[in-house]
């Protein structure tokens, strides 16, 4: 009997050392491919299609646009495709008057990896692919309303106009997104079929989805060899679709005669690394205990304890070198301004002195995160550094909240005052997505400071999808969020006017007035940057004053680079650009 | 036998219509919106507010929920009362549907409910057509408010308030006229419904008939032909021809993510099983045999231990302790399944997967091998005490023979009731190992699938759930009469 365990047990010890020894080269092979780790694998690597961050990332490597963004300052566009950025005027008369229109002018150089010459006919069926009202891309077609033609230029195929039908200053961004090859994804050349006319015409477009060529076009474009295999994703961009094992690596290859190496000394044609592996690994712990043991050579976001207990680490930091970086985004607290209990300013304001954020920051982003006022990141030059913060104050708190007329007249301790015929005691909810830590310990902090000047606060935890409903329908009083700030200036519209302050919009404090929108209304018409710069100011601050929400802080990015790579950080998430990567000298 | 299988297998019908029913349902009636999702309004829960920019409108809504087949009816019938309409499923939005159907329960008069319901519409539509200025912004803001607000509510009193509301915001402002006698209409359908109510009719059952033009039948039978042409494209096949319709997520077809995910969930089970039994077993056979001994406590008193750990934390452990150089032992890789070149042999692929396999194997074997041998000692042990054991012992056979060839077919039973079980674990997966050591298997799709109400993925995990556990259940029944003769399914 001993003998068969005995038994039993030798085989399973020789089948692991078999494999074991099989394998011992596995940790080599790495070699010096630039490993980059991803939470998830992305969504799909069609570039209209695609919805998930993670795809993002790999899809600016594939493809690209007519324009680039300078690394560096105010995020300019430069001309990546073009000759020079896109002539842009505004159409004083014709059929797009009170519009604009830019002019376009593609390099002699630009090929596509068949070697064919990008040429305009591409930038066209690439608008007309994105207004096929049946490719899965909803969220392009509505950012390519404003879309009234594009004409080429009869004489030269490499020439055109972009017309648009409204004014707009975020148009020219939008207009130079991404550019695809006709060749690759229409080989039937069926999108010529229709004009940019018949596809932007809304009663054209009723019928257009009924037909059988719009249809077989868009059936082909959302399928999934556009997703996923080698050979049809094909972009503009240095690198190319190598493999993709899913839920394992997404493994990226420089072209060996990629058009733009004839640019090199421009910075964004930079394309260093030969290959690049996005591993997917879920779990953070192990994540990082992969870095430990340098299977990867980047890593971002991470939490401050780990980053903390890693900067002591001597063995680590012989391999990588530690940075924290500002990354553009800000985190805040919102007022449903729709609840009577927040109407009166004095309220908001009352809670702001009593938000400490300082010991939130201390306690959460081991006090590294920047305090910020505003919208727009302390770091862009929009910013209005003149705003004053509401510095935490428990004696002006409690001083407001006597002037706005809540007193604890019953002594239990909490504040009242009666609206409406009713007593009301000052009670607030705080409402966080459920998992979220770092949601959590905020409101604890706050609601430990709250008691000191009578208000209650009670913290409900909801799961995700039931958090973005009742958001949603303003089902909530306060809670917490963040948002990601885009390189280029934004347009406020979004969060801020008041159309969207309906249920489902995203104004969800729903603040606003006729001021307010119209101020924001004319920045989205507004081509002038510097003009626009003091606009912005103008909306700054009032919602400063305002108070609809309460600012807290413009996180860090910490970061872990392998010493194996140089590479010049910048404030875009996820804070790198993977084609800057360039091995140590 | 074959008679048995056979009836057996026609069981299955019946309860695979069950089980899909349930599952089905069970999508209807949680929250969150699979439009919404399959539109791409989907966040991870963490700080990415930007996502919110891809709100789609109205129309692109309606177009999904149309191409979803969301706005056909749920079911082949439905029992409702008979204050309810038959054409209540054109309401795709779920808003929408929850207060009109909490109106039918209170008021059971559908004519007068619909025609509020148009008067609200009615008013939102022509808010477009006002020209807003200083003078009536405020109202403007309020009014938009209470509209939306009165799409969602059927409270009485709340209703009354804000159509109060809307009264005072628009009466007296030339530029509201239209609006303010539009809300008068809407007072006086409000009132209508109110009066002409007929709740009584909630409690006269009434049985609809749909037909085949169901979200139930389109999703197990589809709507594309059956034997004669092609399917158009944006017809489904239906699940038992095999079509599992697309992600939510990623619109890739299910049954191509499967196709991904099966071979390495089954791959670690079945490697799991195997190391499983054959460590088990032995153990459960060799404390039986020499049962009260020290090796037989020390065996228990360590398997139980195991038993007790449980395997995310040992997952963990592992991968921070003998994965890196930094506790000096980096013996095993720290995730994935390693990396294959087309230039290796296959006993190199073997290796190197096998080699990434070790630990998540491990985790997934070492609580369950105290299960197990318990299951096989007790087992055993009851085997030994029967007669023809002793029979056997006594016709001189030696220790070994009477173990293996007399007792241990016949304590079998216990073990082959749990292997009806490991069917469905065979692709079930564990989402605990496969996140901890990034292994795209069938767990961590589940998971995803479940986390982000990616309905066609759900349905089609819990239907082969669903099947592999009847088919495990049948496997186990034909193996009792294999390891017991006196077990038989002929009459």
């Amino acid at each position: 009997m001993t003998h068969q365990i005995k038994n039993s047990f030798f085989y399973l010890s020789l089948a692991l050392c078999i494999c074991f020894f099989a394998s011992c080269k596995d940790k080599k092979s790495l070699d010096r491919a630039l490993v980059v780790r991803q939470m998830a694998d992305p969504d799909m690597l069609n570039p209209l299609n695609f919805k998930s961050n993670d795809a993002a990332v790999i899809n600016s490597l594939i493809f690209a646009g007519i324009n680039s963004m300078e690394m560096k300052c105010e995020y300019d566009l430069v001309p990546f495709l073009t000759k020079q950025l896109g002539i842009v005027s505004e159409v004083t008369e014709g059929e797009f008057a009170g519009g604009m229109k830019m002019e376009y002018e593609i390099k002699d150089e630009a090929k596509w990896d068949n070697g064919e010459p990008v040429t305009s006919q591409d930038y066209v069926f690439t608008i007309k692919a994105i207004l096929n009202p049946k490719t899965n891309c909803q969220h392009l077609k509505s950012l390519f309303d404003w879309v009234g033609d594009v004409v080429v230029d009869p004489s030269n195929p490499k020439k055109y106009i972009v017309y648009s039908k409204r004014k707009y200053f975020k148009i020219e961004e939008f207009a130079g997104y991404v550019i695809i090859p006709e060749y690759n994804y229409d080989p039937k050349k069926i999108m010529r079929g229709f004009s940019i006319r018949d596809l932007t015409d809304h009663t054209k477009r009723e019928e257009l989805k009924l037909n059988s060529e719009i249809n077989a076009f868009a059936t082909e474009f959302n399928s999934e060899k556009f997703q996923r295999d080698p050979k049809y994703v094909v972009g503009l961009g240095p690198y190319k679709l190598e493999s993709w094992t899913t839920g394992q690596e997404v493994v990226l290859k420089r072209k060996d005669n990629w058009w733009g190496d004839q640019f090199k000394d421009e910075r964004q044609f930079w394309a260093h690394p030969k290959k690049i592996k996005f591993k997917v690994i879920n779990d953070q712990n192990t994540a990082l205990t992969s870095l430990k043991d340098d299977g990867l050579d980047i890593f971002y976001g991470m939490p401050a304890k780990e980053f903390m207990d890693l900067e002591q680490n001597r063995e680590f930091k012989s391999k990588f070198r530690t940075d924290k970086k500002d990354i553009l985004a800000y985190t805040f607290l919102y007022f449903n301004l729709r609840n009577k209990k927040f109407q009166d300013i004095k309220v908001r304001q009352a809670i702001a002195h009593a938000v400490n954020r300082k010991k939130i920051n201390d306690a959460i982003n081991n006090g590294e995160s920047i305090l910020t006022e505003s919208f727009i990141h302390p770091s862009q030059k929009t910013f209005d550094k003149t705003l004053k913060p509401y510095e935490f104050d428990l004696k002006i708190a409690n001083q407001l909240l006597d002037e706005a007329g809540w007193i604890d007249t019953d002594g239990d301790g909490i504040r009242d005052k009666e609206i409406d015929g009713q007593r009301v005691p000052l009670i607030v909810n705080f409402k966080y997505n459920a998992g979220n830590e770092q949601r959590k310990n905020t409101a604890l902090i706050i609601q430990e400071d709250f008691v000191k000047i009578g208000i209650s606060m009670q913290i409900e935890a909801k799961e995700w999808s039931v958090f973005i409903q009742e958001l949603g329908k303003h089902q909530f009083e306060m809670t917490y969020a963040g948002f990601a700030v885009p390189p280029r200036i934004g347009d406020p519209r979004q969060t801020w006017h008041t159309e969207n302050a309906v249920a489902g919009g995203d104004n969800n404090s729903g603040w606003g007035g006729p001021e307010s929108d119209k101020l924001i209304e004319d920045i989205g018409k507004e081509l002038d940057p510097d003009v626009r710069k003091q606009m912005f100011i103008s909306l700054q601050k009032m919602i400063h004053d305002d108070l609809p929400v309460v600012f807290l802080f413009a996180p860090k990015n910490r970061l872990a680079l392998s010493r194996r790579y140089d590479v010049e950080f910048n404030l875009v998430s996820p804070g790198f650009l993977l084609n800057e990567f360039k091995l140590a000298q | 036998m074959f008679k048995y299988i056979a009836k057996r297998i026609a069981y299955f019908i019946p309860t695979l219509l069950i089980i899909s029913l349930i599952t089905f349902g069970l999508s209807k009636i949680t929250p969150g919106d699979p439009v919404k999702l399959a539109l791409g309004n989907r966040d991870s829960g963490g700080d990415a507010g930007q996502a919110l920019e891809k709100m789609a409108s109205e129309k692109a809504y309606y177009e999904k929920a149309e191409n979803l087949g969301f706005n056909l009816p749920t079911f082949y019938l439905a029992l409702t009362s008979s204050a309810e309409p038959d054409t209540m499923h054109k309401f795709v939005k779920k808003t929408d549907k929850e207060t009109l159907g909490s109106f039918i329960s209170q008021y059971g008069n559908w004519k007068e409910i619909a025609a509020y319901h148009k008067q609200i519409k009615d008013i939102e539509f022509s808010l477009f057509e006002v020209v807003v200025d200083n003078t009536i912004f405020e109202n403007m803001k309020e009014i938009k408010q209470k509209v939306q607000l009165l799409y969602m509510t059927s409270d009485d009193m709340d209703i009354s308030n804000h159509i109060k509301s809307l009264l005072k915001n628009t009466e007296g402002h030339p530029r509201l006229n239209t609006v303010y006698l539009k809300t008068q209409k809407l007072e006086a359908a409000y009132n209508e419904m109110k009066e002409k109510k007929t709740p009584s009719k909630n409690y006269i059952p009434s049985l609809k008939w749909y037909g085949s033009e169901n979200q139930y039948h389109r999703w197990l039978l589809g709507n594309a032909p059956w034997f004669f042409g092609e399917a158009q494209p944006g017809q489904s096949k239906g699940f038992i021809r095999g079509d599992f319709g697309q992600s939510y997520l990623d619109s890739r077809p299910i049954a191509s993510k499967l196709k991904d995910a099966i071979p390495w969930t089954l791959l670690m089970n079945v490697l799991s099983l195997v190391i499983f039994y054959a460590i088990s077993i032995p153990i459960g056979v060799f404390s039986a045999t020499n049962k009260g001994s020290k090796a037989d406590r020390i065996s228990t008193f360590v398997l139980f231990l195991m038993y007790s750990l449980p395997n995310f934390w040992i997952a963990t452990l592992l991968v921070t302790f003998i994965t890196t150089d930094e506790y000096g032992l980096n013996l095993f890789p720290t995730y994935g399944l390693g990396e294959v070149d087309d230039d290796m042999s296959f006993l190199e692929i073997m290796g190197t997967r096998a080699y990434h396999l070790v630990l998540p194997v491990f985790c997934l074997v070492y609580g369950g091998i105290a299960y197990v041998s318990r299951q096989m000692r007790t087992g055993m042990l009851n085997t030994l005490g029967q007669d023809y054991i002793r029979t056997a012992r006594a016709k001189g056979n030696d220790e070994k023979t009477v173990v293996w060839k007399h007792a241990f077919r016949n304590s079998l039973i216990p073990i082959i009731t749990m292997f009806a079980g490991i069917f469905p674990a065979l692709i079930g997966g564990s989402f605990v190992i496969e996140y901890i050591f990034s292994i795209p298997g069938m767990g961590k799709l589940a998971l995803e699938a479940l986390t982000a109400r990616d309905f066609p993925m759900i349905f089609t995990v819990m239907m082969l759930g669903a099947v592999l556990t009847l088919v495990g259940n049948l496997v186990a029944d034909i193996m009792y009469s294999v390891v017991d003769p006196r077990i038989s399914f002929d009459k």
